[in-house]
C-alpha cells in the first residue's frame, strides 16, 4: 500500500505508517478482528454499529461510489463520530464520489478527514482538493513525493478558482 | 466579446502546462494509455484514423479576428493548412502531432483560446445563437449567461468525470437557432418581456444512437437560479447515470428510464438544498460579464430596403437573398459567410480563408465573427450600405457561395476520411450531392431544404433533424446509407422518419435526385419541401430507394 498524503494545518505531509485499513466483509474474519484502525464499509456499519462502537476504538467509514446519498443523510447526526471517511475510486474516471464528497462537506457538515482511496492519480488532486478531500492514498504507481509537490503547487493555482466566482 | 482578465488567462496557461506534463508522463510510461486517454480527451485531443485530432473551443461561437489569424497560423505550422468547423462551435485540426499539442495549447492561450472540455465525459462547450445580440426576435442577449455557464463549467470539480458528456445550449430568441431541443440541457428564454427574465429548462434531448427530443422540466426559472438548477440536474445525473454501458450513459437515457416526473422530483429534491445558495447569480456579477457584450458603437443609419447594385448584379441579388439576415439596429445586417463552396467539404476552412474572414471582420464587422452550428461563419454587424463591397471581397476566398439554407448548404461530419467512429465517408456523399446540384437556378427553385449527413449513428452531422437526413451504416463491410425525411431544427425541431432500407453509397445522389423529383412533381405553389412532405407523407418518396427508380435519376443534373 502506498503512503498517504494528509493535509495538516499549514501544509501537506506524507504519512508512511497510516494505520487505517478496510474491515473485512466476511463475518468469520470479523469475529476475530484485532484491535486496530478499521474503515467499515457502509453496509457493515449499518448492520453492526453497536458492536463496532462497543470495541471502544476509533472507527472510520468506507464508501463505495454507488452509495445512495439518502444513506449518508440518514447518518448526518453521527457523521462526526467517524475519524475518517474514505471514498473509493475503483477507477479515477468514476466521478460519483465527487458528488458524495460535496454532500458530506457542504450539506452534511462533515469536518473530519475525507480520504480519496483507490485509483488516485496526480491528475485528480486538483478536483478532489477543491471538493474538500484532505487526505489521499495515492495509487500504487504514483510517486508520493510528486503528488505532494503537486498539491503544494495547487495552492497558488488559478485552476482552484471557485465555479461561482 | 468577452475578454479574459489576468486570472482567466493564468487559468488556461496553467491548464496548458498541466497538459504538457501529462503528455510527458504518458510518454515516459508513468501514465498508462487508459489513464492518459480521458485526460487528453478533456483537452480535446483524440487519436484518430490517420493522425491525432485536436478540437479547439470557440465558446458560444464568438471569435475575434486576432483569434482567426492565430488559428490560421497554427493550422499552417502544425497541421495541413486547414481546419473543420463542427456543429458545436469548435474548430477541429485533423493532422496534429501529439508532441506538438502542448505548444499549440500555449499558442492558443496567447489569444484567449483553449481546448478545455471539448471532449470527454464532462460539461462541453456551451453553444448559443449565431445571431445573439442582434436578432430582431431576441428578447435577451444570451451571451452573458453563456459566458457565466462557461466559467461555471470550466474545471467544475464535481462534474469532471460524469457518466457521459453533457451538452448545453442557451437561446434568448423566439425562434430557436441553437437546436436546444436536442441538447442534454437546453435553456430557452420564456416569451413575453418578463422582468426579471425567466427560462424554460429542457432536459434529456440528444441525437446519436437514440434520438430523443428534450422535455420541459421547468418553466419560468428566474435567471438567477440557472447555475443552482443546472447543478441539481447534473448532480442527479452524476450519481445515477449509468456507467456500465457507454451507449446507455447519456442524460437522456436516465430521464427516459426514470420518466420525467421522477427525474424532476429528484432534481427538485437536490435543488431545494442548492437554491438561493452560493451558486445564485447576482446582478453585480451579471452586469460585470454583460459589460463585455455591450453593443458596438453603431452609426446612425437609415435602413436600406433596396440594394441598387442588385439590379445590375443578379449574382449579388442571389447572395443577398440567402446570406443576409435582419438586424435589430436600423441600417445594419448580419451576413453568413458560407463554408459550402463546391468542392469544399462542409465546414472545412483553409488558413487563407481564416485570414480572409479575419480581414472581413476587421473591415466590416468590428473585428468579430461567429460560428453557426450549420458550419458557416457569420459577420453580425455589417452596414447595409457596404453589403455589395463585402460580397465582392468575400468572393475572392470562396466565402460568398449563395446557397445558405438551400439544399447544398449541407451539415456534414468529417466522416470516415478522418474519424475513427465513422462507418462511411460522409464528405464523399456531400461532394456527390454538391456536384449533382451545382445549378443555382435549380437550387433557388427548390427553396429552403436542409440536408444533413452523418457518417455513423453518433450523428455529428445531425442527420435526424435534416429535412433530408443521410446516415452512413456498415453492411458487411460496405458503406450503405439510410435516408430519413421530415426532420427539422428550430423551435418545432423534431427527428425525421426513415423511409426504407439503406442504399449503397453509389446510389445516394440518385436517391436524392429522385426525392427532389417527387417534391417538384407534388408541390403546390409556394410550398416548401417540408410542407409538401407534411401534406403527402413519406409513401410517395419510398420508391426513390429502389434501384430501378434511382437508375432513372442516375447522373441526372437536376
Amino acid at each position: 500500500m502506498n503512503a498517504l498524503i494528509r493535509e495538516s494545518a499549514a501544509d501537506f505531509q506524507i504519512v508512511f505508517d497510516d494505520p487505517w485499513r478496510i474491515a473485512p466483509e466476511e463475518e468469520a474474519a470479523r469475529q476475530s478482528l484485532p484491535k486496530g484502525a478499521w474503515l467499515y464499509p457502509l453496509a457493515l456499519w449499518q448492520k453492526e454499529e453497536a458492536l463496532i462502537r462497543a470495541r471502544g476504538e476509533a472507527f472510520g467509514l468506507w464508501l463505495y461510489p454507488d452509495t445512495p446519498p439518502a444513506a449518508l443523510e440518514a447518518l448526518k447526526a453521527r457523521l462526526a463520530d467517524f475519524a475518517v471517511i474514505a471514498l473509493d475510486f475503483p477507477v479515477f474516471t468514476d466521478g460519483r464520489a465527487y458528488s458524495l464528497a460535496r454532500l458530506l462537506r457542504e450539506r452534511l457538515g462533515y469536518a473530519g478527514e475525507l480520504r480519496a482511496v483507490g485509483h488516485v492519480l496526480l491528475d485528480t488532486l486538483l478536483f478532489t482538493r477543491r471538493l474538500g478531500f484532505n487526505a489521499w492514498a495515492m495509487s500504487e504507481r504514483q510517486k508520493v513525493e510528486d503528488a505532494l509537490a503537486h498539491l503544494q503547487s495547487l495552492r497558488q493555482s488559478h485552476m482552484m478558482r471557485h465555479p461561482y466566482q | 466579446m468577452y475578454r479574459y482578465n489576468p486570472d482567466d488567462l493564468a487559468l488556461i496557461r496553467e491548464r496548458a502546462a498541466q497538459f504538457r506534463a501529462q503528455v510527458g508522463r504518458w510518454r515516459s510510461g508513468v501514465l498508462r494509455d487508459d489513464e492518459f486517454r480521458p485526460l487528453r480527451l478533456q483537452n480535446g485531443l483524440y487519436v484518430q484514423r490517420h493522425a491525432p485530432m485536436l478540437r479547439v473551443a470557440v465558446p458560444y461561437g464568438m471569435i475575434s479576428s486576432a483569434q482567426l489569424r492565430r488559428l490560421a497560423s497554427i493550422s499552417r505550422r502544425y497541421d495541413r493548412g486547414y481546419g473543420h468547423f463542427t456543429t458545436r462551435h469548435n474548430l477541429q485540426l485533423n493532422w496534429v502531432r501529439i508532441e506538438d499539442v502542448p505548444d499549440i495549447l500555449d499558442e492558443l492561450s496567447e489569444v484567449e483560446m483553449h481546448a478545455i472540455q471539448t471532449s470527454g465525459n464532462c460539461i462541453r462547450n456551451v453553444t448559443t445563437d449565431p445571431l445573439a445580440g442582434i436578432a430582431p426576435d431576441e428578447a435577451l442577449d444570451p451571451r452573458p449567461l453563456a459566458e457565466i455557464l462557461r466559467q461555471w463549467s470550466t474545471l467544475h470539480p464535481e462534474f469532471a468525470f460524469l457518466p457521459r458528456k453533457v451538452k448545453i445550449a442557451i437561446s434568448g430568441s423566439v425562434e430557436d437557432r441553437t437546436l436546444a431541443w436536442y441538447h442534454d440541457i437546453g435553456l430557452r428564454l420564456d416569451s413575453g418581456d418578463k422582468e426579471p427574465p425567466t427560462f424554460s429548462v429542457l432536459v434529456g434531448g440528444g441525437l446519436g444512437r437514440t434520438p430523443l427530443r428534450a422535455q420541459i422540466i421547468r418553466r419560468h426559472l428566474p435567471w438567477r437560479h440557472i447555475l443552482s438548477y443546472l447543478e441539481a440536474i447534473v448532480r442527479v445525473f452524476n450519481l445515477h447515470g449509468r456507467r456500465d454501458n457507454l451507449y446507455k450513459a447519456r442524460l437522456k437515457i436516465l430521464v427516459q428510464r426514470l420518466g420525467l416526473a421522477e427525474f424532476s422530483r429528484q432534481v427538485d429534491a437536490e435543488w431545494a438544498h442548492l437554491k438561493d445558495g452560493p451558486a445564485t447569480l447576482t446582478e453585480e456579477r451579471y452586469q460585470r460579464i454583460a459589460a463585455h457584450f455591450h453593443p458596438p458603437v453603431y452609426r446612425t443609419l437609415a435602413p436600406q430596403a433596396v440594394q441598387p447594385a442588385a439590379q445590375t448584379h443578379p449574382d449579388f441579388a442571389r447572395w443577398l437573398a440567402r446570406s443576409v439576415h435582419a438586424h435589430k439596429v436600423p441600417g445594419y445586417a448580419a451576413v453568413t459567410l458560407s463554408l459550402k463552396a463546391p468542392g469544399q467539404a462542409p465546414g472545412d476552412i483553409t488558413a487563407a480563408q481564416m485570414e480572409s474572414v479575419a480581414a472581413l471582420a476587421d473591415a466590416f464587422s468590428f473585428g468579430e465573427a461567429r460560428i453557426a452550428h450549420e458550419q458557416n461563419l457569420v459577420l453580425a454587424d455589417v452596414e447595409q450600405g457596404r453589403l455589395f463591397e463585402l460580397w465582392q471581397a468575400a468572393q475572392k476566398d470562396a466565402l460568398a457561395t449563395p446557397s445558405v439554407g438551400l439544399l447544398t448548404d449541407m451539415i456534414c461530419c468529417p466522416g470516415g476520411d478522418f474519424c475513427d467512429l465513422a462507418n462511411a465517408r460522409s464528405t464523399a456523399i456531400a461532394h456527390a450531392i454538391q456536384t449533382r446540384f451545382a445549378d443555382l437556378d435549380t437550387l433557388f427553385d427548390l427553396g429552403e431544404i436542409s440536408l444533413n449527413i452523418s457518417g455513423c449513428v453518433n450523428a455529428c452531422g445531425h442527420h435526424h433533424v435534416g429535412n433530408i437526413g443521410i446516415l452512413g451504416v456498415d453492411r458487411q463491410g460496405e458503406e450503405f446509407y439510410q435516408i430519413t425525411l421530415g426532420g427539422r431544427q428550430g423551435s418545432a425541431a423534431r427527428v425525421g422518419k426513415v423511409i426504407g432500407p439503406a442504399v449503397p453509397a453509389a446510389r445516394v445522389a440518385d436517391v436524392v435526385s429522385g426525392i427532389i423529383a417527387v417534391y417538384r412533381r407534388e408541390r403546390r405553389p409556394q410550398e416548401s419541401f417540408l410542407q409538401t412532405f407534411e401534406r403527402i407523407g413519406s409513401a410517395p418518396f419510398k420508391p426513390c430507394l429502389r434501384a430501378d427508380d434511382a437508375k432513372q435519376h442516375a447522373g441526372a443534373v437536376a
